[in-house]
Protein backbone atom coordinates (compact mmCIF):
# COMPACT_ATOMS: atom_id res chain seq x y z
CA UNK A 1 0.00 0.00 0.00
CA UNK A 2 2.77 2.34 1.01
CA UNK A 3 4.71 1.61 -2.16
CA UNK A 4 1.60 2.15 -4.22
CA UNK A 5 0.99 5.56 -2.69
CA UNK A 6 4.60 6.57 -3.20
CA UNK A 7 4.60 5.38 -6.79
CA UNK A 8 1.36 7.22 -7.46
CA UNK A 9 2.70 10.43 -5.99
CA UNK A 10 5.92 10.11 -7.93
CA UNK A 11 4.03 9.68 -11.19
CA UNK A 12 1.84 12.64 -10.30
CA UNK A 13 4.93 14.72 -9.64
CA UNK A 14 6.45 13.81 -12.98
CA UNK A 15 3.19 14.36 -14.82
CA UNK A 16 2.55 17.73 -13.22
CA UNK A 17 6.10 18.85 -13.99
CA UNK A 18 5.78 17.78 -17.60
CA UNK A 19 2.36 19.39 -17.97
CA UNK A 20 3.67 22.59 -16.43
CA UNK A 21 6.68 22.58 -18.74
CA UNK A 22 4.48 22.16 -21.80
CA UNK A 23 2.03 24.79 -20.60
CA UNK A 24 4.84 27.32 -20.39
CA UNK A 25 6.63 26.31 -23.57
CA UNK A 26 6.97 29.12 -26.07
CA UNK A 27 5.45 28.99 -29.54
CA UNK A 28 7.79 29.77 -32.42
CA UNK A 29 6.38 30.70 -35.80
CA UNK A 30 7.69 28.84 -38.85
CA UNK A 31 6.51 30.31 -42.11
CA UNK A 32 8.06 27.66 -44.35
CA UNK A 33 7.10 24.57 -42.37
CA UNK A 34 4.64 22.44 -44.28
CA UNK A 35 2.26 19.68 -43.20
CA UNK A 36 4.09 17.98 -40.31
CA UNK A 37 2.67 14.57 -41.20
CA UNK A 38 4.22 14.75 -44.66
CA UNK A 39 7.27 16.86 -43.92
CA UNK A 40 8.37 16.38 -40.30
CA UNK A 41 11.93 17.24 -41.26
CA UNK A 42 10.86 20.82 -41.93
CA UNK A 43 10.21 21.07 -38.20
CA UNK A 44 13.36 19.18 -37.22
CA UNK A 45 15.54 21.47 -39.35
CA UNK A 46 13.71 24.56 -38.16
CA UNK A 47 14.12 23.54 -34.52
CA UNK A 48 17.83 22.91 -35.06
CA UNK A 49 18.28 26.34 -36.61
CA UNK A 50 16.64 28.05 -33.63
CA UNK A 51 19.07 26.39 -31.25
CA UNK A 52 22.32 25.94 -33.10
CA UNK A 53 24.40 27.65 -35.75
CA UNK A 54 24.54 31.17 -37.05
CA UNK A 55 20.74 31.55 -36.89
CA UNK A 56 20.51 30.18 -33.36
CA UNK A 57 18.90 32.46 -30.82
CA UNK A 58 17.08 30.32 -28.27
CA UNK A 59 18.72 29.48 -25.00
CA UNK A 60 19.34 25.74 -24.89
CA UNK A 61 17.26 25.34 -21.74
CA UNK A 62 14.48 27.25 -23.44
CA UNK A 63 14.72 24.93 -26.41
CA UNK A 64 14.19 21.90 -24.24
CA UNK A 65 10.45 22.35 -24.68
CA UNK A 66 8.75 24.51 -27.23
CA UNK A 67 6.15 24.49 -29.95
CA UNK A 68 6.49 25.26 -33.63
CA UNK A 69 3.40 26.57 -35.37
CA UNK A 70 3.14 26.96 -39.11
CA UNK A 71 1.16 29.46 -41.18
CA UNK A 72 -1.88 27.17 -41.14
CA UNK A 73 -1.93 27.10 -37.36
CA UNK A 74 -0.68 23.50 -37.12
CA UNK A 75 1.27 23.17 -33.90
CA UNK A 76 4.02 20.63 -33.21
CA UNK A 77 5.61 20.04 -29.82
CA UNK A 78 9.41 19.90 -29.93
CA UNK A 79 11.93 18.52 -27.50
CA UNK A 80 15.64 19.14 -28.12
CA UNK A 81 18.39 17.36 -26.23
CA UNK A 82 22.08 16.86 -26.68
CA UNK A 83 22.97 13.25 -27.38
CA UNK A 84 25.14 12.34 -24.43
CA UNK A 85 28.12 10.04 -24.45
CA UNK A 86 27.50 7.58 -21.67
CA UNK A 87 29.84 5.38 -19.77
CA UNK A 88 29.04 2.33 -17.70
CA UNK A 89 29.89 2.84 -14.06
CA UNK A 90 29.01 0.06 -11.64
CA UNK A 91 26.66 -1.39 -14.20
CA UNK A 92 24.80 1.86 -14.74
CA UNK A 93 25.04 3.88 -17.92
CA UNK A 94 25.75 7.44 -16.90
CA UNK A 95 25.81 10.35 -19.36
CA UNK A 96 29.29 11.89 -19.31
CA UNK A 97 29.59 14.55 -21.99
CA UNK A 98 27.58 15.70 -25.00
CA UNK A 99 28.29 14.21 -28.40
CA UNK A 100 28.27 16.40 -31.50
CA UNK A 101 24.63 15.63 -32.11
CA UNK A 102 21.24 16.99 -31.15
CA UNK A 103 18.27 14.70 -30.72
CA UNK A 104 15.09 16.41 -31.82
CA UNK A 105 11.78 14.75 -31.01
CA UNK A 106 8.49 15.94 -32.41
CA UNK A 107 5.02 15.17 -31.07
CA UNK A 108 3.03 15.29 -34.29
CA UNK A 109 -0.65 16.23 -34.40
CA UNK A 110 -1.66 12.57 -34.92
CA UNK A 111 0.09 11.57 -31.69
CA UNK A 112 3.15 10.08 -33.34
CA UNK A 113 6.55 10.73 -31.80
CA UNK A 114 9.10 11.37 -34.54
CA UNK A 115 12.71 11.34 -33.40
CA UNK A 116 15.60 12.50 -35.49
CA UNK A 117 19.20 13.45 -34.90
CA UNK A 118 21.19 16.29 -36.38
CA UNK A 119 24.94 16.68 -36.41
CA UNK A 120 26.22 20.12 -35.52
CA UNK A 121 28.72 20.44 -38.32
CA UNK A 122 26.70 22.28 -40.94
CA UNK A 123 24.15 24.99 -40.44
CA UNK A 124 21.72 26.45 -41.11
CA UNK A 125 19.65 23.51 -42.27
CA UNK A 126 17.16 23.99 -45.08
CA UNK A 127 13.53 24.83 -44.34
CA UNK A 128 11.62 23.50 -46.24
CA UNK A 129 13.77 20.45 -45.83
CA UNK A 130 13.41 19.23 -49.39
CA UNK A 131 12.44 20.25 -52.87
CA UNK A 132 8.77 21.04 -53.15
CA UNK A 133 7.17 20.33 -56.51
CA UNK A 134 5.27 23.23 -57.97
CA UNK A 135 2.45 23.02 -60.44
CA UNK A 136 4.69 23.33 -63.49
CA UNK A 137 7.51 21.17 -62.18
CA UNK A 138 8.00 17.56 -63.19
CA UNK A 139 7.55 14.76 -60.73
CA UNK A 140 10.41 13.93 -58.38
CA UNK A 141 13.14 11.99 -60.14
CA UNK A 142 13.34 9.15 -57.65
CA UNK A 143 12.16 6.12 -59.47
CA UNK A 144 10.38 3.07 -58.20
CA UNK A 145 8.14 2.47 -55.26
CA UNK A 146 9.53 3.78 -52.04
CA UNK A 147 12.84 4.79 -53.59
CA UNK A 148 14.51 7.04 -51.08
CA UNK A 149 13.73 6.33 -47.49
CA UNK A 150 12.36 9.70 -46.59
CA UNK A 151 10.19 10.29 -49.58
CA UNK A 152 8.19 13.29 -48.42
CA UNK A 153 5.16 12.12 -50.34
CA UNK A 154 4.81 9.20 -47.98
CA UNK A 155 2.80 10.19 -44.96
CA UNK A 156 4.01 8.90 -41.66
CA UNK A 157 1.49 6.24 -40.92
CA UNK A 158 3.15 3.32 -39.19
CA UNK A 159 0.79 0.70 -40.53
CA UNK A 160 1.50 1.79 -44.10
CA UNK A 161 5.20 2.18 -43.59
CA UNK A 162 7.24 0.39 -46.20
CA UNK A 163 10.97 0.52 -45.62
CA UNK A 164 13.01 -0.15 -48.70
CA UNK A 165 16.72 0.20 -48.45
CA UNK A 166 18.31 2.93 -50.44
CA UNK A 167 21.07 1.51 -52.58
CA UNK A 168 23.74 3.56 -54.21
CA UNK A 169 26.42 1.80 -56.17
CA UNK A 170 29.82 3.37 -55.59
CA UNK A 171 31.74 4.23 -58.72
CA UNK A 172 34.65 2.06 -59.68
CA UNK A 173 34.03 -0.68 -57.15
CA UNK A 174 31.76 -3.65 -56.90
CA UNK A 175 28.51 -3.27 -55.03
CA UNK A 176 27.35 -5.36 -52.11
CA UNK A 177 26.30 -8.79 -53.29
CA UNK A 178 23.80 -11.02 -51.63
CA UNK A 179 25.10 -14.22 -50.09
CA UNK A 180 24.43 -17.54 -51.76
CA UNK A 181 22.16 -20.18 -50.28
CA UNK A 182 24.97 -21.25 -47.93
CA UNK A 183 25.36 -17.75 -46.58
CA UNK A 184 28.77 -17.28 -48.21
CA UNK A 185 29.75 -14.13 -50.00
CA UNK A 186 31.66 -14.24 -53.30
CA UNK A 187 35.25 -13.14 -53.28
CA UNK A 188 35.78 -9.55 -54.35
CA UNK A 189 37.73 -9.29 -57.59
CA UNK A 190 40.19 -6.44 -57.61
CA UNK A 191 41.75 -5.08 -60.75
CA UNK A 192 45.44 -4.97 -59.95
CA UNK A 193 46.45 -3.40 -63.25
CA UNK A 194 44.02 -0.51 -63.04
CA UNK B 1 2.41 4.01 7.08
CA UNK B 2 3.62 7.08 8.93
CA UNK B 3 6.72 7.12 6.72
CA UNK B 4 4.59 6.93 3.59
CA UNK B 5 2.48 9.86 4.72
CA UNK B 6 5.60 11.81 5.55
CA UNK B 7 7.12 11.10 2.14
CA UNK B 8 3.87 11.97 0.41
CA UNK B 9 3.71 15.27 2.28
CA UNK B 10 7.31 15.99 1.36
CA UNK B 11 6.65 15.28 -2.30
CA UNK B 12 3.58 17.51 -2.31
CA UNK B 13 5.59 20.27 -0.64
CA UNK B 14 8.38 19.95 -3.20
CA UNK B 15 5.83 20.02 -6.00
CA UNK B 16 4.18 23.10 -4.58
CA UNK B 17 7.47 24.92 -4.20
CA UNK B 18 8.52 23.92 -7.73
CA UNK B 19 5.26 25.10 -9.27
CA UNK B 20 5.39 28.33 -7.29
CA UNK B 21 8.93 29.17 -8.29
CA UNK B 22 8.94 27.79 -11.81
CA UNK B 23 6.95 30.51 -13.60
CA UNK B 24 9.61 33.06 -12.71
CA UNK B 25 12.45 31.01 -14.08
CA UNK B 26 11.07 28.44 -16.48
CA UNK B 27 11.92 29.10 -20.10
CA UNK B 28 8.97 29.64 -22.34
CA UNK B 29 6.99 31.53 -19.77
CA UNK B 30 5.14 34.46 -21.21
CA UNK B 31 5.21 37.61 -19.21
CA UNK B 32 2.97 40.53 -19.98
CA UNK B 33 4.41 42.39 -22.92
CA UNK B 34 5.37 45.99 -22.49
CA UNK B 35 3.17 46.93 -25.42
CA UNK B 36 -0.43 45.85 -25.67
CA UNK B 37 -1.00 43.84 -28.80
CA UNK B 38 -3.53 45.44 -31.13
CA UNK B 39 -6.43 43.31 -32.32
CA UNK B 40 -5.59 42.14 -35.83
CA UNK B 41 -7.93 42.52 -38.76
CA UNK B 42 -9.38 39.26 -40.07
CA UNK B 43 -7.50 39.27 -43.31
CA UNK B 44 -6.81 35.88 -44.90
CA UNK B 45 -3.77 37.33 -46.66
CA UNK B 46 -2.13 38.60 -43.55
CA UNK B 47 0.59 36.26 -42.36
CA UNK B 48 1.14 38.41 -39.33
CA UNK B 49 -0.71 41.44 -38.12
CA UNK B 50 0.92 42.82 -35.01
CA UNK B 51 4.23 42.79 -33.30
CA UNK B 52 6.18 43.66 -30.20
CA UNK B 53 9.71 44.90 -30.40
CA UNK B 54 12.32 43.41 -28.13
CA UNK B 55 11.77 44.22 -24.50
CA UNK B 56 14.45 42.89 -22.24
CA UNK B 57 12.89 41.90 -18.95
CA UNK B 58 15.80 40.21 -17.27
CA UNK B 59 19.51 39.92 -17.84
CA UNK B 60 21.84 37.24 -16.60
CA UNK B 61 25.51 36.44 -16.59
CA UNK B 62 25.19 33.15 -18.43
CA UNK B 63 24.99 34.75 -21.85
CA UNK B 64 21.22 34.84 -21.93
CA UNK B 65 18.46 37.34 -21.30
CA UNK B 66 14.70 37.26 -21.15
CA UNK B 67 13.08 39.00 -24.09
CA UNK B 68 9.30 39.25 -24.29
CA UNK B 69 9.08 36.45 -21.76
CA UNK B 70 11.40 34.13 -23.62
CA UNK B 71 14.95 33.32 -22.49
CA UNK B 72 17.25 33.87 -25.46
CA UNK B 73 20.93 34.15 -26.23
CA UNK B 74 22.60 37.54 -26.07
CA UNK B 75 24.81 36.77 -29.06
CA UNK B 76 21.89 36.23 -31.44
CA UNK B 77 21.92 37.83 -34.87
CA UNK B 78 18.22 38.56 -35.03
CA UNK B 79 15.43 40.53 -33.41
CA UNK B 80 12.96 38.67 -31.22
CA UNK B 81 9.34 39.48 -31.92
CA UNK B 82 6.01 38.32 -30.57
CA UNK B 83 3.31 38.64 -33.17
CA UNK B 84 -0.24 37.62 -33.80
CA UNK B 85 -0.84 35.53 -36.87
CA UNK B 86 -4.04 34.73 -38.70
CA UNK B 87 -4.45 31.37 -40.39
CA UNK B 88 -6.26 30.99 -43.74
CA UNK B 89 -9.24 29.78 -41.70
CA UNK B 90 -9.33 33.06 -39.82
CA UNK B 91 -8.03 31.70 -36.54
CA UNK B 92 -5.52 33.78 -34.66
CA UNK B 93 -2.52 32.70 -32.66
CA UNK B 94 0.48 34.38 -31.07
CA UNK B 95 3.99 33.17 -31.69
CA UNK B 96 7.58 34.25 -31.37
CA UNK B 97 10.03 34.66 -34.18
CA UNK B 98 13.53 36.01 -34.52
CA UNK B 99 14.03 38.06 -37.65
CA UNK B 100 17.59 38.42 -38.98
CA UNK B 101 18.76 41.98 -39.42
CA UNK B 102 20.18 41.25 -42.84
CA UNK B 103 19.25 38.43 -45.18
CA UNK B 104 21.88 35.73 -45.41
CA UNK B 105 23.95 36.19 -48.56
CA UNK B 106 23.46 33.44 -51.08
CA UNK B 107 26.34 31.43 -52.45
CA UNK B 108 27.21 32.62 -55.97
CA UNK B 109 26.71 29.10 -57.27
CA UNK B 110 23.12 29.00 -56.05
CA UNK B 111 22.14 30.91 -59.18
CA UNK B 112 23.45 28.18 -61.46
CA UNK B 113 21.16 25.54 -62.89
CA UNK B 114 21.58 21.84 -62.19
CA UNK B 115 23.35 21.04 -65.46
CA UNK B 116 25.96 23.75 -64.94
CA UNK B 117 26.62 22.65 -61.39
CA UNK B 118 26.88 19.01 -62.43
CA UNK B 119 29.54 19.89 -64.98
CA UNK B 120 31.43 21.93 -62.41
CA UNK B 121 31.08 19.19 -59.79
CA UNK B 122 33.77 17.10 -61.48
CA UNK B 123 36.49 19.02 -59.66
CA UNK B 124 34.67 21.68 -57.64
CA UNK B 125 33.60 20.56 -54.18
CA UNK B 126 31.32 23.53 -53.61
CA UNK B 127 29.42 22.89 -56.84
CA UNK B 128 29.03 19.23 -55.93
CA UNK B 129 27.84 20.13 -52.44
CA UNK B 130 25.34 22.75 -53.57
CA UNK B 131 23.84 20.50 -56.22
CA UNK B 132 23.83 17.54 -53.84
CA UNK B 133 21.95 19.56 -51.25
CA UNK B 134 19.57 20.90 -53.86
CA UNK B 135 18.68 17.41 -55.07
CA UNK B 136 17.91 15.97 -51.63
CA UNK B 137 14.36 14.63 -51.66
CA UNK B 138 14.20 14.95 -55.44
CA UNK B 139 16.90 12.50 -56.43
CA UNK B 140 18.41 10.95 -53.35
CA UNK B 141 20.83 8.69 -55.21
CA UNK B 142 22.29 11.59 -57.18
CA UNK B 143 22.44 13.69 -54.03
CA UNK B 144 24.32 10.88 -52.30
CA UNK B 145 26.80 10.59 -55.15
CA UNK B 146 27.43 14.33 -55.25
CA UNK B 147 27.91 14.79 -51.53
CA UNK B 148 30.33 11.87 -51.34
CA UNK B 149 32.14 13.48 -54.25
CA UNK B 150 32.22 16.83 -52.45
CA UNK B 151 33.83 15.10 -49.48
CA UNK B 152 36.36 13.43 -51.73
CA UNK B 153 37.28 16.76 -53.30
CA UNK B 154 37.65 18.93 -50.21
CA UNK B 155 37.96 16.36 -47.42
CA UNK B 156 35.13 17.94 -45.42
CA UNK B 157 33.14 15.26 -43.63
CA UNK B 158 30.39 17.77 -42.96
CA UNK B 159 28.92 16.87 -46.35
CA UNK B 160 28.51 13.28 -45.18
CA UNK B 161 26.87 14.29 -41.91
CA UNK B 162 24.54 16.63 -43.77
CA UNK B 163 23.59 13.84 -46.15
CA UNK B 164 22.98 11.42 -43.29
CA UNK B 165 20.80 13.94 -41.46
CA UNK B 166 18.69 14.92 -44.42
CA UNK B 167 18.39 11.72 -46.45
CA UNK B 168 18.10 9.26 -43.56
CA UNK B 169 16.50 11.47 -40.99
CA UNK B 170 14.08 9.39 -38.94
CA UNK B 171 15.88 7.50 -36.21
CA UNK B 172 12.86 6.46 -34.19
CA UNK B 173 9.16 6.58 -34.79
CA UNK B 174 7.16 5.91 -31.65
CA UNK B 175 10.25 4.38 -30.03
CA UNK B 176 10.72 1.93 -32.93
CA UNK B 177 14.26 2.36 -34.18
CA UNK B 178 14.42 2.82 -37.95
CA UNK B 179 17.17 0.33 -38.67
CA UNK B 180 17.65 0.99 -42.43
CA UNK B 181 18.18 4.67 -41.76
CA UNK B 182 20.53 4.00 -38.87
CA UNK B 183 22.55 1.62 -41.06
CA UNK B 184 23.02 4.34 -43.66
CA UNK B 185 23.94 6.83 -40.98
CA UNK B 186 26.49 4.40 -39.59
CA UNK B 187 28.06 3.90 -43.01
CA UNK B 188 28.42 7.61 -43.60
CA UNK B 189 29.74 8.31 -40.10
CA UNK B 190 32.21 5.43 -40.42
CA UNK B 191 33.35 6.79 -43.77
CA UNK B 192 33.85 10.19 -42.16
CA UNK B 193 35.91 8.55 -39.43
CA UNK B 194 38.02 6.78 -42.07
CA UNK B 195 38.64 10.18 -43.63
CA UNK B 196 39.99 11.57 -40.39
CA UNK B 197 36.89 12.77 -38.52
CA UNK B 198 36.16 11.75 -34.97
CA UNK B 199 34.80 8.23 -34.56
CA UNK B 200 32.32 9.39 -31.94
CA UNK B 201 29.42 9.42 -34.39
CA UNK B 202 30.17 6.07 -35.97
CA UNK B 203 30.56 4.46 -32.55
CA UNK B 204 27.25 5.94 -31.51
CA UNK B 205 25.42 4.59 -34.57
CA UNK B 206 27.10 1.21 -34.31
CA UNK B 207 25.94 0.96 -30.71
CA UNK B 208 22.41 1.80 -31.83
CA UNK B 209 22.53 -1.01 -34.38
CA UNK B 210 23.83 -3.47 -31.81
CA UNK B 211 21.10 -2.44 -29.40
CA UNK B 212 18.55 -2.93 -32.18
CA UNK B 213 19.70 -6.52 -32.59
CA UNK B 214 21.68 -6.21 -35.82
CA UNK B 215 23.99 -9.21 -35.91
CA UNK B 216 27.74 -9.26 -36.46
CA UNK B 217 27.51 -10.55 -40.02
CA UNK B 218 25.33 -7.60 -41.02
CA UNK B 219 27.74 -5.25 -39.29
CA UNK B 220 30.61 -6.78 -41.24
CA UNK B 221 28.67 -6.21 -44.46
CA UNK B 222 28.25 -2.59 -43.50
CA UNK B 223 31.97 -2.30 -42.78
CA UNK B 224 32.78 -3.77 -46.18
CA UNK B 225 30.50 -1.19 -47.74
CA UNK B 226 32.36 1.53 -45.85
CA UNK B 227 35.59 0.19 -47.34
CA UNK B 228 34.04 0.38 -50.80
CA UNK B 229 32.93 3.94 -50.20
CA UNK B 230 36.42 4.83 -49.02
CA UNK B 231 37.87 3.29 -52.15
CA UNK B 232 35.42 5.36 -54.20
CA UNK B 233 36.59 8.52 -52.45
CA UNK B 234 40.21 7.66 -53.20
CA UNK B 235 39.38 6.84 -56.84
CA UNK B 236 37.77 10.24 -57.28
CA UNK B 237 40.83 11.97 -55.84
CA UNK B 238 43.22 10.00 -58.02
CA UNK B 239 41.14 10.78 -61.09
CA UNK B 240 40.87 14.50 -60.37
CA UNK B 241 44.12 15.30 -58.55
CA UNK B 242 46.33 12.41 -59.57
CA UNK B 243 46.87 11.50 -55.92
CA UNK B 244 45.01 10.60 -52.73
CA UNK B 245 44.69 13.80 -50.74
CA UNK B 246 42.18 12.84 -48.06
CA UNK B 247 41.45 9.42 -46.62
CA UNK B 248 44.87 8.01 -47.35
CA UNK B 249 46.52 5.45 -45.15
CA UNK B 250 47.70 8.20 -42.88
CA UNK B 251 44.17 9.45 -42.33
CA UNK B 252 42.52 6.08 -41.92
Amino acid sequence: MRKLINALLFVMLLASGQAQAQANAGVIYCENCRDPLKYPDDYVNFAFNQVYGEQGWMDFDQADDFFIENANGVRVYVDVDFVMHSSEIFGINLPIWPENMLQISLALPNGMIYTSIRSIFMSPLPVPSSWEPEADDPEPENEGDGEGIDDPEDELWPEEEEEEEFEWEPQGTTGIQDPDENGDFPETEWCEEC
Amino acid sequence: MRNAIFMAAALVAVTAVYLYLAPATRPGQRVPAAVTLPIPPQSPDAAWVAGDAETIAADSDDGTEVVLGLRVRKDRNCTVQLRDYVTPDGEMFSAYSCTPGEPRPEHPYSQYDDATLEAMAYADAEAAAILGQRLIGRNTEKSYELLVRATALDGDSGHLYWLADQAFSAVKINDDIQVPNVMRRYELAALAAQLGASDVNSNFWRAQLVNAGVDNERLRQLDRRVDELLQTVRDIQVTVFGEVRHGGQGDA
